[in-house]
């Protein structure tokens, strides 16, 4: 049985909606599970085969599915964590509204349709996005953070070796690095994933100011997944993060892709669909 | 939810939402609704006869193909059982007109034959009726199937990569020329990693490049999956079939000569494992492209729209006959000119 429409691009002329992907539930749960890809990735691809496999688990079958979009190559931090503050936002605070816009005359939900339950999954520099803006969500206050919760896949937050991550990612050849050796490029990002840069300080204090006694429990990973051969990110722990997984034989690319035969990613994620 | 309905409406919004196809959808329409047969016929032309020149043409004819590359699409969803099959709609006869009508016809299906919208023009007769039984691994692979072709719609179709292994060149660049950039491992990366407003033919279509490789492997993946359900198969590899069947030797010698290039990379230290991976890489893209160019896919497609054509008794279309018998004498001329040039080539062989 078909539990999930069609993948669609939602409707928009602009940013960051015209990057975003979404499966819709047929028969919506009020659960939604949004997916922020890291640094030079696809909303889809960086994710591949969660697209796949997610709708055809039964307990997601109710589930909405949202893949992030955005320029993670060459825009700044900051201000793509702004774009996708904004973004969830309007999802989670006017949800009907958002959904229905993107749904057929058919499959049209309640005025006052909103989420029970809402995960984020992001990977490397997503990591760092989705706690910038959460941080900023926590400070204005918004109702719905309190049905939330994060899982990470080898997430950036304590720094990145950008140029290595941007020859691997953007040419999908795990072995570039090795006939290249230094690359020019430039990009914003390089210096803001440095491990001692302000935004990565700026960061973990305020997750560490918002978290005091115990506070804002949504801003604590529920789960961290590292690779065992990791080369881009620093694997250290965050913050009050609990203490990471770690999924042997992969690496900073592979760690969040899920596939029949590789299922590893996503059972570690099931436990808080 | 009625699903199959809201599917439905799913990919008329993504494949006859655009300006462009609903433009020829509608200017199509009209013409044959008003019985403008010569505009159409001129409109719908073979370009070897006449070239196209406006830029209304070019824009037109760009909407008919989009039109039948929804066509497709809408062939294999019925053939899934993802839409209900045609009913006597308004929305279903508009398409029923298009593609009954004769100019429609000799335009897919004698100058630039594609196979599936031919078979869904059966459908619309009540002549082909054929769907497989529903199952959720079927379901599963119409999604898989729609998301992968969103992506090569949204980021390959009609871009720079694709118009140059179709023999294009764009601003002055051919494909060889993209090829001839990944012999150098450092201006290869370069070039992929330029901020966009930076990038020109070359780098846009050597990312394009990438994307392709990519593409391919995903398709040959969900083909392999879909074995035992050939008509699917066949009908899924037939919406690309232009490129795999039509352009697949020529594809195959240029990716595969693009490839080659990589193997000409020496790692930057004495490590023998990036040499190992390098190969690995470009064998599995050689081998993709070579199955999905020489495996015959599309054998089931085929032996449907023959057996169709058996049963049409000398049923060719007149104006077909008269653009034949004009194109006759240029294709012979054609004929005998390659037959010289390959003694010649066989003499200087000797």
């Amino acid at each position: 049985m078909q539990t999930h429409l069609t993948l669609r691009t939602l409707k928009s002329p602009k940013r960051p909606d015209k990057e975003v992907q979404a499966l819709f539930a047929v028969h919506p749960s009020g659960r939604a599970v949004v997916f922020v890809h890291g640094f030079s990735g696809d909303p889809i691809s960086t994710w591949s085969d969660f697209h796949l496999l997610l709708p055809a688990a039964q307990r997601c079958a109710g589930h909405d599915f949202f893949f992030y979009g955005y320029d993670g190559l060459w825009a700044d931090m900051n201000a793509s964590a702004a774009l996708l503050r904004d973004f969830l936002d309007r999802l989670l605070g006017s949800t009907s509204a958002l959904a229905n816009a993107n749904l057929p005359s058919d499959g049209q939900r309640p005025a006052n349709f909103e989420y029970e339950e809402i995960l984020f999954v992001a990977h490397s520099l997503g990591a760092v996005m989705i706690r910038r803006a959460l941080l900023d969500l926590t400070a204005m206050g918004r109702p719905w953070l309190a049905k939330s919760r994060l899982v990470l896949f080898a997430p950036a937050h304590k720094g990145a070796r950008v140029v290595d991550l941007a020859l691997q990612i953007t040419t999908g050849m795990t072995f570039i690095k090795q006939f290249v050796g230094i690359a020019r490029f430039q990009s914003p990002l390089i210096d803001q994933l440095k491990p001692d840069s302000t935004e990565l300080r700026d960061l973990l204090e305020d997750t560490k100011k918002a978290r005091r006694r115990g506070a804002n429990p949504h801003l604590r990973a529920q789960q961290v997944v590292f690779a065992e051969y990791e080369k881009i990110v620093q694997n250290l722990r965050f913050a009050d993060d609990p203490p990471a997984e770690t999924i042997p034989d992969t690496h900073h690319t592979n760690v969040c892709k899920p596939r029949t035969g590789f299922l590893r990613p996503l059972e570690l994620v099931e436990p808080f669909l | 939810v009625n699903i199959r309905k809201a599917n439905l409406e799913d990919l008329v919004s993504f494949y006859f939402g655009g300006e462009r196809v609903t433009s020829a959808m509608n200017h199509i329409a009209d013409l044959i609704l008003a019985k403008g047969n010569e505009d159409l016929a001129s409109l719908l032309r073979n370009h070897r006869f006449r070239s196209i020149k406006t830029d209304k043409e070019r824009y037109l004819r760009a909407g008919m193909d989009d039109f039948l590359l929804g066509c497709d699409v809408l062939e294999i969803a019925i053939l899934t059982g993802f839409i209900d099959p045609p009913e006597p709609t308004v929305f279903w006869q508009r398409f029923g007109v298009i593609l009954g009508n004769k100019e429609a016809r000799l335009y897919f299906e004698q100058y630039y034959p594609v196979k599936l919208p031919q078979l869904l023009a059966l459908r619309l007769q009540g002549r082909f009726i054929q769907t497989e039984q529903e199952d959720s691994m079927l379901t599963s692979f119409m999604l898989q199937f729609l998301a992968l072709d969103r992506g090569f719609m949204e980021s390959l179709n009609g871009r720079y990569l694709l118009k140059l292994l179709d023999s294009f060149r764009i601003d002055g660049y051919r494909f060889n020329d993209i090829a001839a950039l990944i012999s150098h491992p450092k201006t290869f990366v370069e070039r992929i990693l330029l901020p966009p407003k930076k990038r020109t033919v070359p780098d846009i279509a050597l990312q394009e490049l990438v994307l392709f490789f990519q593409f391919a492997e995903s398709l040959q993946k969900l083909l392999n999956g879909a074995a035992d359900r050939p008509l699917v198969q066949a009908e899924a590899w037939s919406h690309y079939s232009y490129w795999f069947e039509k352009l697949g030797v020529k594809l195959n010698q240029q990716l595969g000569s693009a490839l080659d290039r990589f193997l000409t990379w020496q790692p930057v230290g004495d490590e023998l494992q990036g040499k190992v991976e390098i190969q690995i890489y470009v064998n599995q893209a050689k081998l993709v492209l070579h199955q999905l160019t020489i495996v015959p896919y599309s054998h089931l497609v085929d032996a449907v729209l023959q057996q169709h054509r058996l049963k049409r008794t000398a049923t060719k279309v007149p104006a077909a006959k008269k653009q034949e018998a004009l194109v006759k004498p240029i294709v012979k001329t054609a004929a005998r000119k390659a037959a010289k040039k390959a003694q010649v080539k066989l003499r200087l062989r000797h």
